[in-house]
């Protein structure tokens, strides 16, 4: 029987070589997998200073962290609901710390009477001007009218303002500037749906929160108690408005608690291994280094001036680079022309674009260096001032520069994602083109163009080679309060501490810089993939 | 009428009379849709495309260089082949076109445009929720409800039911005919069918862009001046 | 070609149906937005010609010093900028600095290419959907590192390791190379993956259709057929890897040496410097402006920029081909 044996003949030796391909094509994917879990573990390992700590410590400080985490997988993995209850609350948690330090920093370098000021002079009642107009024609424009006419107000006036609100505590002026008006708009949005009590104790609650977190809990220096309030409120704010969410559409709330039953479990884990008496863990990454700046003795050595300037030069680098690299990607997607010379050269600029970004960093480092910290003149006249070398400015704009071309072409990304349909429709409606945009285009690609954005952001704060070049300190003692001050960065104090002397620098020290680092960055992506999933949700 | 080098309309010339409906017919790549989209100028976002000879709309070229042709599409509605409501609330999508305009919007509006359309009854009290959850059929009322909305001159409909099962189709066929009371209506269809139940008057376009016939719609249908138009009608091709 | 006659006319009475003119400003507003994203376009070129010509200024000076002119600077076996040789001069060769970056660019290809490939294939052709969605977004986080904790990496935890088997010195081009190897293999899996799915099913249908394995179909048909796109994203990962500059400054030394022959194992083990590196160490070490040294750095950024600009400009000629293709 021939044909039988031609159909079930199969060769051995072909079988095996498949196999055997699969399996090295595994093998090279698991090698990133394996390369990222050596070095997490390595950092974590030197940061937390387990290797101070007796083995019978770590097992059951593990296996309590273990069990806690493996019991919310297992309780979550039964319901959908609850499971994305447990993602989301914890990528909320994470969210909601990183925007607490942007807060912070943002309230250290502002300081609070001029966040009051203008808080008070034309935040506050821009917000008020769009709650009381009902109709919706005249709510923008009236809004943004008293925004820009209290602003100008508030700057005139700026000096008398802050002397007004200097005289107050500082936890005093957030309280009524961001805890008061923030229940007003808790009570407007959960009266209606949930009744007057409950949005009634919500509110109360949340003012009640605002006096008695800064009066109870003792402030650890250098945090005020205000500031301490400021990072609490952007903390919980969005769990909050996802618990919400969840109730206002009637599912379970029981997942929201997974990252405090997993803290929890570590938290017990650690009290059970102490009262083991065997040697604790001599973590050193703890308070003390997230909040004094460097110093001669590994133990007294911290992160904190670099912390508040890696996040300063973030801020004022997004606010630089972000709006100009979606401009450019607008243009790009929205207006410019495809065809005659005019699409030659805009094939051109986009050639560019990806150039650019295959630029190594090091070089945008001499571009910084020669033309954005040292200026720029046509003979006599200067054309560009200068920043100056090593200064907040200079490291912004130099960075902002570097990220210009991956924020372009992520943004680039979303706004084509855009269904050409809706812009059809728009346009036959009679729409101009800055209508269509406005109302059409960008609405719909925001959330990727956010995502785009973010993820550029965490990309920004591991750069290190282009502070270098712009004679950035690797270490200041104190963190910079105004743009042109000296800054220093997460990244430059760990390339100093690389090259100490003493071991313990380059151990421990390092490690828990390392690991500040690394998480920093991967929280910065967990709220880009955050918006990302919602978004696709969403569709 | 030229995309590039091709030539995509030959020495078109008719007539669109007012509160009538005028479908044009002809098989597929015929330059149907691309004359309709002559009329409101939706051209102009090709880039090659370029036109010769003129479109009049009360007297006016709507070519001539004074025209602005987002006033005139403000004038001359459209609706597309496939649903494509905005990803925004029913209200927000009727009220689009008002907004464009800067004109104030008022629930009456909103209803009236939703009413018209046949779509009201449906989707009263719910006019906050998204577009998206509405049945094709729906959203496709709803688009010819946010055309109307803002009370143009004329409607063009780019085959607005060939993406529809039949029972959304027959909705959307009674609509036109109500519709042809107030408005002038511009249909693109490839069903001979649809065109003889709803329209006036038919215009017949055959290949490579040339208009062969136009004449009222019992006309066409049961004693068409040309060969071709007859060959056409009886299924002989196309 | 004759005129054509397109007129359709639309006998409307004649109200106050306006189609010339809309509100005053808006087209004034529409047009001023349009030239404001145009500005921000045309930015994105203006860094490119400040790049350009802050390289060529600097560089120009550079040579325009009577230290060393451009033969020199590219035949020169000796990078000493900062202080003085035995003779008593600083000397600017950059032959050295190229052997140190090609040696990390090798290294790391070895590492990075075939690893590179193999996820791309396992990811695109192998894996399960749940498999996917646990490798694509590690291979993402692995992107994503800060390229100093590569540097880091490789000082504390690579070398040690290697240092098991090797004679080998604490700096050393070696685990320098591997961290960037590993730093580049995402952009290698990532693109080689996007154009392996970019094959059409219809040829690996095909090839099943003939009888073929699945090893088989991958290696003779998917892959070669997505060759020019796999190309592509090697030429990209190595000019990233010229590039790479913290991780070859932290772990590979800063001793610029020309390669060791004929013991060419010493070139791995014992420490280098990159052109980046090299850069690295006249920004920090405490030099003002205008010294030689100083303007050294950008003819250095000139030959950096020049390499990638190639590679880059080489990558994209090669994608845009195999856009092409289907």
């Amino acid at each position: 029987m021939a044909t039988v044996d031609r159909l079930t003949f199969t060769n051995g030796l072909s079988k095996l070589k498949g196999a055997a391909f699969r399996l090295v094509c595994l093998g090279a994917t698991a090698v990133g997998v394996l390369a990222l879990a050596a070095l997490l573990l390595t950092v974590t390992w030197g940061a937390l200073g387990f290797d101070a700590a007796h083995p019978v410590w770590i097992l059951v400080v593990l296996t309590a962290t273990g069990l806690s985490t493996g019991g919310v997988v297992t309780y979550a993995r039964r319901d959908e609901t609850v499971k994305l209850a447990a993602i989301s609350s914890t990528a909320a948690l994470i969210g909601g710390a990183v925007l607490g330090v942007f807060a912070v920093v943002f309230q250290l370098i502002v300081t609070p009477s001029v966040w009051a000021a203008y808080a008070g002079g034309a935040l506050l009642p821009a917000l008020v001007t769009a709650l009381v107009i009902p109709n919706r024609r005249y709510r923008l424009p009236a809004t943004a009218a008293v925004l820009v006419g209290g602003g100008v107000v508030a700057t005139v006036a700026l000096d008398t303002l802050t002397e007004l609100a200097g005289a107050a505590d500082p936890w005093l002026l957030y309280l009524l500037t961001i805890v008061v008006p923030l229940a007003v708009l808790v009570w407007t949005r959960v009266e209606p749906t949930a009744g007057r009590r409950r949005a009634g104790l919500l509110a109360g609650g949340l003012v009640l929160a605002g006096v008695a977190v800064p009066l109870l809990t003792p402030a650890p220096d250098p945090l005020t108690p205000g500031l301490v309030l400021v990072f609490g409120l952007a903390l919980f704010s969005p769990l909050g408005v996802l618990a919400w969410r969840r109730f206002r559409n009637g599912q379970s709330n029981v997942g929201l608690a997974a990252p405090l039953v997993i803290v929890g479990g570590a938290v017990v884990g650690v009290v059970i291994a102490n009262a083991t008496g065997f040697a604790a863990a001599d973590p050193w990454l703890d308070w003390q280094f997230l909040t004094s700046p460097h110093s001669r003795l590994p133990e007294d050595a911290g992160l904190y001036p670099a912390v508040v300037g890696s996040f300063f030069i973030m801020m004022v680098m997004a606010a630089f680079a972000f709006p100009v690299s979606v401009g450019a990607a607008i243009y790009l997607e929205e207006y410019a022309p495809s065809t005659g010379w005019r699409g030659r050269i805009v094939q051109l600029i986009q050639v560019n674009i990806a150039n650019l970004a295959g630029v190594p960093s090091v070089v945008y480092g001499l571009l910084g260096l020669a033309i954005i910290a040292r200026g720029v003149s046509l003979g006599p006249f200067a054309l560009w001032p200068g920043t100056g070398t090593g200064v907040v400015t200079t490291a912004a704009f130099t960075l902002g520069l570097l990220i210009m071309p991956i924020t372009i072409i992520s943004a680039q990304e979303a706004i084509r994602a855009v269904p050409d349909a809706h812009r059809r429709a728009s346009y036959a409606m009679g729409a101009s083109d800055w209508h269509t945009l406005r109302n059409v285009v960008l609405p719909e690609a925001l959330p990727g163009i956010l995502t785009g954005t973010i993820l550029s952001l965490g990309r920004a704060i591991g750069e290190t080679a282009p502070l270098i070049m712009i004679g950035a300190a690797t270490t200041v003692y104190s963190p910079p309060t105004s743009l042109n001050d000296s800054v220093s960065a997460m990244p430059m104090q760990i390339y100093a501490w690389a090259g100490e002397f003493i071991a313990d620098f380059r151990t421990g020290v390092l490690s828990a810089g390392v690991l500040t680092l690394l998480l920093a960055m991967l929280a910065i992506n967990a709220v880009a993939i955050l918006v990302r999933n919602r978004y696709e949700r969403n569709q | 009428m030229w995309y590039g080098d091709d030539r995509a309309l030959h020495d078109v010339d008719m007539d669109i009379p007012e509160h009538r409906v005028t479908a044009i017919i002809g098989p597929s790549g015929c330059g149907k849709s691309t004359f309709l989209r002559c009329l409101n100028r939706m051209n102009d976002m090709v880039e090659s495309a370029r036109i010769e000879g003129a479109v009049r709309f009360d007297g006016t070229d709507i070519y001539d260089d004074a025209v602005d042709p987002i006033a005139l599409r403000r004038q001359i509605g459209m609706v597309f082949q496939h649903p494509n409501p905005f990803p925004k609330s029913i209200y927000d999508n009727v009220a689009y076109g008002l907004r464009v305009q800067d004109e104030p919007v008022d629930d009456d509006v909103v209803e009236t445009a939703l009413r018209r359309a046949a779509l009201w009854e449906e989707v009263e009290g719910q006019l906050d929720t998204s577009a998206l959850e509405l049945s094709g059929g729906q959203q496709q009322r709803l688009c010819i409800a946010r055309a109307i909305a803002v009370d143009p001159d004329v409607i063009l409909m780019d085959e607005p039911a060939s993406a529809l099962d039949p029972v959304a189709t027959a909705k959307i066929e009674d609509l036109i005919e109500e519709l042809a009371e107030e408005y002038t209506v511009v249909i693109v269809t490839h069903n001979m069918q649809q065109a003889a139940r709803i329209s006036d008057i038919t215009a017949v376009f055959l290949t490579g862009g040339n208009l062969v016939e136009i004449d009222r719609t019992e006309t066409v249908f049961k004693n068409p001046a040309h060969e071709r138009v007859e060959e056409y009608i009886t299924g002989q091709f196309g | 070609m004759s005129t054509p006659e397109e007129t359709a006319r639309a006998d409307q009475p004649a109200d106050a149906t306006d189609i010339t003119s809309r509100k005053a400003g808006e087209i004034q507003l529409d047009t001023a937005v349009r030239y404001v994203f145009a500005a921000c376009g045309v930015l994105t070129v203006l860094v490119t010609a400040g790049i350009i010509y802050v390289l060529i200024d600097g560089a120009q000076v550079f040579f325009a010093s009577d230290i060393v002119d451009v033969q020199g600077f590219l035949t020169g076996n000796t990078w000493k900028p900062t202080s003085k040789t035995g003779d008593g001069t600083y000397k600017f060769g950059i032959l050295p600095l190229v052997s140190g970056t090609l040696i990390i660019v090798v290294t790391s290809a070895v590492i990075a290419l075939p690893t590179g490939l193999g996820a791309a294939i396992y990811l695109s052709e192998y894996a399960s959907p749940r498999t996917r969605a646990i490798f694509k977004p590690t291979l993402e986080i692995l992107a994503g590192v800060p390229t100093i904790v590569y540097g880091f990496f490789a000082l504390f935890f690579i070398t040690p390791f290697l240092d098991n088997f090797f004679q080998i010195r604490t700096f050393n081009a070696l685990s320098a190379g591997i961290v960037v190897g590993i730093m580049i293999i995402p952009m290698v899996s990532s693109i080689s993956e996007d154009a392996i799915s970019a094959v059409p099913n219809s040829l690996r249908e095909a090839a099943y259709g003939l009888g073929s394995t699945k090893f088989e179909t991958t290696t003779r048909v998917v892959v070669p057929s997505a060759l020019s796109g796999i190309i592509s994203s090697y030429v990209l990962a190595l000019s990233r890897a010229i590039g790479e500059t913290m991780a070859v400054t932290v772990a590979a030394g800063q001793s610029a040496k020309m390669p060791f022959y004929p013991n060419v194992e010493q070139n791995l083990l014992q420490s280098i410097e990159t052109i980046t590196a090299a850069m690295i160490n006249v920004a920090s070490a405490d030099i003002g402006g205008n010294t030689p040294a100083y303007d050294s750095m950008f003819a250095l950024g000139l030959a950096l920029f020049g390499m990638t600009f190639v590679m880059n400009l080489v990558a994209e000629y090669i994608a845009g081909r195999y856009r092409e293709e289907y």
